[in-house]
């Protein structure tokens, strides 16, 4: 057992400070100039900590093509997907009470559209097609009089697919329906800009790209704005909609960590792209091995989820304990429950239990994708010796492919 | 996954494991592997007439970690007993040593059936 170093493929859970954000929190934080209360603009010191938020809110707001007065500060995307969600649905309730998502939507936002449905709301949540994308024509489908709200995550969590919120932007355009998005995923990662997008409100963090837990925002048009009601009170930061006193270090290592993701983005796609692709290839060595991620440009290169037959999934974590690797998302792996999304695909309840979700950061490199291969291997081969002779010899399956 | 260091330890080395090419005695099997779940106890007598004892007793298994580790601990435990001690093992016992958590038991009682069964084998072999 190696309990010492592990090789870190759980970066679509969190990952590591970069270098430059501590710096900048740093900065913040041991500078009794900026100590004041940002809501606190009767006085100097006040003044410059607000200057500092309205620095790094227009930061964040250039990453995903918004304006500053669009980002609102939350604690994290969990928080900003229960606000778009809880907030636009309660706020929109005269004209109707229909909300759309999708079966396949991150907890913050399933327990939501949940507790939408104790208050009255009817929900529709769609089911994923091929490769567990939305289809433009399910959700245009699914849209009737009474929507009020289209909650759609831009990259899934367990799989990576990326949905086409462009195209998913239009139909509710069309139709007259804000439509949110949940960018944990994809913020910093792949290109969103809402100048050009059909997206009314954005969730996004900042410790899925090397910046800060405990801060998030949401990003969220003109339109929205008027649509949507608070979950707290008292303070009246934020234009009321999301009080409390803001966090300054929090906030600029937020700006921070966007921006420098953005500013390497396109590289670190195709870097990413590559080692994902050999990763998968000495993963598929191993044969039996069941590729749940699309390889092209449908999904993210930050993440590669896979299954293995002739292994049980939890005694595969537990040979891995040398890599910090995801069974599935985070959120089912705590729940024990298998995976939607996966079955979703056509996987067997066993393949989806023993799936596991690689996902790459910056830190990712050869070298360390080569060591974590070795270990899966040697894993498998491990446990497929000590198991019952099956029947047919192993083979590979890609996502999409036939069979 | 809620095991102890303990279990942790056994599962990295799991010394009673069969290799692929071993060809016992007898073999007594339960679970299915298409549920995920199977086990095989693999049994050698000592040979040259001696009295009939266990001298070697290998599993093989598919299935989580406390399976992985039950069947292991009850092939030690076997080995060097006479062959009836196969029909007795004691589940409770072995779960509560390994200190596996209590949805975990029905993986111990399937180690519990293929001891049986490898004893059933056993003996059918030795009637014939």
């Amino acid at each position: 057992m190696n309990e010492a170093t592990p090789i870190y493929l759980d970066h679509a859970a969190t990952t590591p400070l970069a270098a430059e954000v501590v710096a900048a929190m740093h900065a913040v934080l041991a500078d009794p100039a900026l100590c004041a209360n940002p809501s606190s603009v009767g006085h100097v010191a006040g003044r410059r900590a607000a200057a500092r938020i309205a620095r790094a809110r227009a930061q964040i707001a250039g990453v995903v093509g918004a304006s500053a007065d669009q980002v609102v500060f939350t604690s994290g995307a969990t928080e900003s997907d229960n606000l778009a969600v809880l907030g636009v649905a309660r706020g929109s309730a005269w004209r109707g009470r229909h909300v759309v998502s999708s079966k396949t939507e991150h907890r913050a936002v399933l327990d939501a559209l949940d507790r939408l449905e104790r208050e009255g709301f009817s929900v529709t949540r769609l089911d994923p097609g091929p490769l567990g994308r939305i289809e433009v024509d399910a959700l245009a489908d699914a849209l009737r009089e009474d929507t009020v709200l289209v909650s759609l995550m831009h990259v899934n969590n367990e799989t990576g697919a990326v949905n086409e919120i462009a195209a998913l932007g239009e139909v509710c355009r069309r139709a007259g329906v804000p439509l949110h998005v949940d960018a944990a995923q994809s913020v910093g990662k792949l290109p969103i800009d809402l100048q050009s997008l059909s997206v009314d409100l954005l969730s996004i963090n900042a410790h899925k790209v090397n910046g800060p837990k405990g801060v998030g925002a949401l990003v969220l048009t003109p339109a929205a704005r008027r649509r949507i009601e608070p979950l707290l009170f008292g303070g009246g930061q934020e234009e009321g909609l999301r009080p409390g006193t803001l966090a300054t270090h929090q906030v600029v290592g937020m700006a921070e960590a966007l921006v420098l993701a953005e500013q390497r983005r396109e590289r670190e796609y195709g870097r990413l792209q590559a080692l994902r692709l050999a990763f998968w290839e000495a993963l598929a060595a191993a044969g039996g091995a069941w590729c749940n991620s699309p390889l092209d440009e449908h999904g993210s290169p930050w993440i590669l989820n896979v299954s293995f037959d002739g292994v049980a999934g939890e005694s595969l974590r537990l040979a891995l304990e040398g890599i910090a690797v995801s069974g599935g998302s985070a959120c089912n792996s705590a729940s024990g429950e298998g995976s939607y999304v996966l079955r979703s695909l056509g996987r067997s309840d066993l393949l989806a239990e023993a799936a596991l979700r690689f996902s790459f950061g910056r830190e990712t490199d050869e070298s360390l994708l080569a060591r974590a291969a070795v270990e899966v291997l040697s894993a498998l081969r491990r446990l497929r010796r000590i198991a019952p002779a099956a029947g047919d010899p192993p083979t590979v399956h890609i996502a999409g492919a036939s069979g | 996954m809620g095991y102890t260091d303990g279990v942790r330890e056994r599962f990295s080395r799991l010394t009673h494991a069969a290799q692929p090419e071993d060809v016992p005695d007898a073999l007594g099997e339960a679970g299915e592997r298409a549920h995920g779940a199977c086990v095989q106890i693999l049994a050698w007598q000592a040979p040259g007439g001696g009295d009939g004892r266990l001298a070697r007793v290998r599993f093989r298994a598919l299935g989580c970690p406390a399976l992985l580790v039950a069947a292991d601990l009850a092939c030690e435990r076997l080995e060097g007993c006479a062959p009836a001690a196969l029909a007795a093992i004691e589940p409770l016992a072995l779960h509560a040593e390994l200190r596996l958590p209590v949805e975990k038991l029905g993986r111990v009682l399937l180690v519990e059936d293929a001891a049986r069964r490898c004893l059933e084998a056993l003996r059918a072999q030795q009637g014939n």
